[in-house]
């Protein structure tokens, strides 16, 4: 592959909450004019990320409603699906296109539009990633797999489901002041742990919530912005298997351990390096184990690292620092795209929080408990 | 949901996986190339009806069709060939579904096209308990 450069050239995020005024389109309109306003691009091409709009909106087609709304006509578009990852996978074929083509700009919109729904339907919606076969069928819903797997990361270390609480309490710290998070409010250890059981052993403040919400980046080969420069040092993305449940060792993640090998590979730099981390924190014990695999805690030490300040704010490493899925939100397919746009904006110090010194950051993306995953490195020139 | 419903009612029924006919290796669900030997050469194979429960929860959200089986319990189950399975588990005091809990499938009703529609079959699983002597 080559080595040219593809930059974060524009960012647009809309609130995370239920926009019952707005439409998908609606929202997707709101964060792609940001990004094409912070750009001064017209791009060549336009991505459309979305997992569940046949579903939530009986609508199909939309990077073509999209980009006409956008007025947008005469060019590429087209929809990436691949659940919950599809925004980071969004960006990881865009990433592919830019440095293998010469087209010089593409817009991507990640945006999932989840409140429109009844609650049943919703638990269902959440779910459309499983195989159909073997969990709708039957009734058993996302967070009863992601319980069912945080008790076997428990009892395989011997950590309680209090202590691995503390991720809901930093990534709630992290959102209070943020604006496009979903909860602008910090919780007590002792109020996540108390709040209602969803699915034994998780509470209610431990699984990530239901919003909708969109964003959107511009990748260019050249930055007209008036922000400084925000490379893709490495774009990478690997799959595992759908099942978790008929893995050989059940807490493998083997789809983020092949990403973050290659991921240090293609841009070269250590793990020491990174000074913003974003995981897909859909529930605690997922955390945990996402940040073990990466290798920034040891296997079993991810909760004890949190407990004693080493991914807090102003921490050399600092994790969720809009909140992550759990505080700030997760809209699926817009969430991949809320990681690079939030991590972009703090390396141009132009964030909620007045973060020093931060030059490198590492978004990782996935769908269901490790089925595929996507990894982005980003880095600021001065 | 009628047709593939009826596409897949041998294993919603006998709980029918995959053997790879070169390695022996066993799985559900069913596969079409090994996971350990990458043949093609794969036949269906019947799973064994009793395990054990290597994981479990209790579900207080439901699926549209399923909200009179809240509270839900789900294991994540050890069958006796060494195969995982997730199903829910019925007909068992909550006290007693928890790690090693010994199991074995049940066939039940798991849901219905409203009141007057089709009604769909398939496994679950029960705690079995040594009988005292």
């Amino acid at each position: 592959m080559n080595n040219l450069e593809i930059k974060i050239s524009g960012t647009g995020l809309t609130k995370i909450t239920d926009h019952w005024s707005h439409s998908l389109v609606d929202l997707s309109v709101e964060s792609a004019k940001q990004a094409l306003s912070e750009s001064n691009i017209l791009p060549d091409m336009v991505i459309f990320a979305n997992t569940l709009s046949s579903y939530s909106s009986s609508q199909e087609n939309l990077s073509t409603i999209i980009s006409e709304k956008l007025g947008l006509s005469n060019i590429n578009s087209f929809k990436i699906e691949s659940s919950s990852c599809s925004g980071a996978m969004a960006v990881n074929i865009a990433h592919k296109l830019l440095r293998s083509n010469d087209i010089e700009s593409i817009l991507v919109i990640g945006s999932e539009k989840m409140t429109d729904l009844s609650p049943s339907e919703t638990t269902k919606a959440t779910t459309l990633g499983e195989s159909y076969e073997y969990t709708q069928f039957f009734g058993i819903t996302m967070n009863s797999l992601y319980a069912l797997f945080s008790r076997l990361y428990m009892e395989n270390y011997n950590i309680s489901a209090d202590d691995l609480s503390n991720f809901s309490v930093l990534s709630h710290n992290n959102s209070a002041s943020c604006n496009h998070a979903q909860f602008n409010r910090k919780f007590s250890l002792d109020s996540i742990n108390r709040s209602s059981i969803i699915s034994s052993p998780l509470t209610m403040l431990n699984c990530s919530p239901v919003g909708d919400g969109s964003a959107s980046i511009m990748l260019s080969k050249n930055n007209n912005s008036n922000f400084n420069d925000v490379n893709i040092l490495s774009s990478t993305s690997s799959n595992s298997s759908i099942d978790f449940y008929s893995r050989d060792n059940l807490l493998e993640f083997n789809s983020t351990a092949n990403c973050i090998n290659n991921a240090l590979k293609e841009s070269k730099i250590n793990l020491d390096d990174v000074d913003l981390l974003e995981v897909h924190d859909v529930v605690p014990a997922i955390t945990a184990n996402i940040i073990e695999t990466l290798g920034f805690s040891k296997p079993g030490f991810a909760t004890s690292d949190v407990i004693s300040g080493k991914y807090d704010l102003n921490s050399k490493i600092s994790l969720s620092s809009s909140g992550g899925l759990k505080a700030r939100g997760n809209p699926l397919s817009a969430t991949g795209i809320y990681q690079i746009a939030e991590v972009t904006r703090q390396l141009q110090n132009r964030s909620h929080v007045d973060l020093q010194n931060k030059k490198i950051g590492l978004c990782h993306n996935m769908s269901g408990i490790d089925n595929n995953s996507v990894i982005h490195i980003l880095e600021v020139s001065n | 949901m009628s047709v593939s419903y009826w596409r897949n009612r041998d294993r919603y029924f006998r709980i029918i996986g995959s053997i790879c006919n070169s390695c022996k290796y066993e799985s559900f669900p069913n596969f079409y190339n090994c996971k350990k030997c990458n043949s093609d050469d794969i036949s269906d194979k019947e799973m064994p009806n009793h395990g054990k429960i290597i994981s479990y929860t209790v579900s207080s959200e439901s699926m549209p069709g399923f909200e009179k089986e809240l509270p839900m319990s789900i294991g994540l189950i050890k069958l006796n060939n060494n195969v995982n399975i997730v199903a829910q588990i019925v007909d068992s005091d909550l006290d007693d579904i928890k790690i090693g809990a010994n199991v074995k499938s049940v066939f039940r009703k798991i849901s219905s096209d409203g009141d007057s529609g089709q009604i769909y079959y398939g496994y679950k699983f029960k705690i079995v308990k040594k009988l005292k002597k």
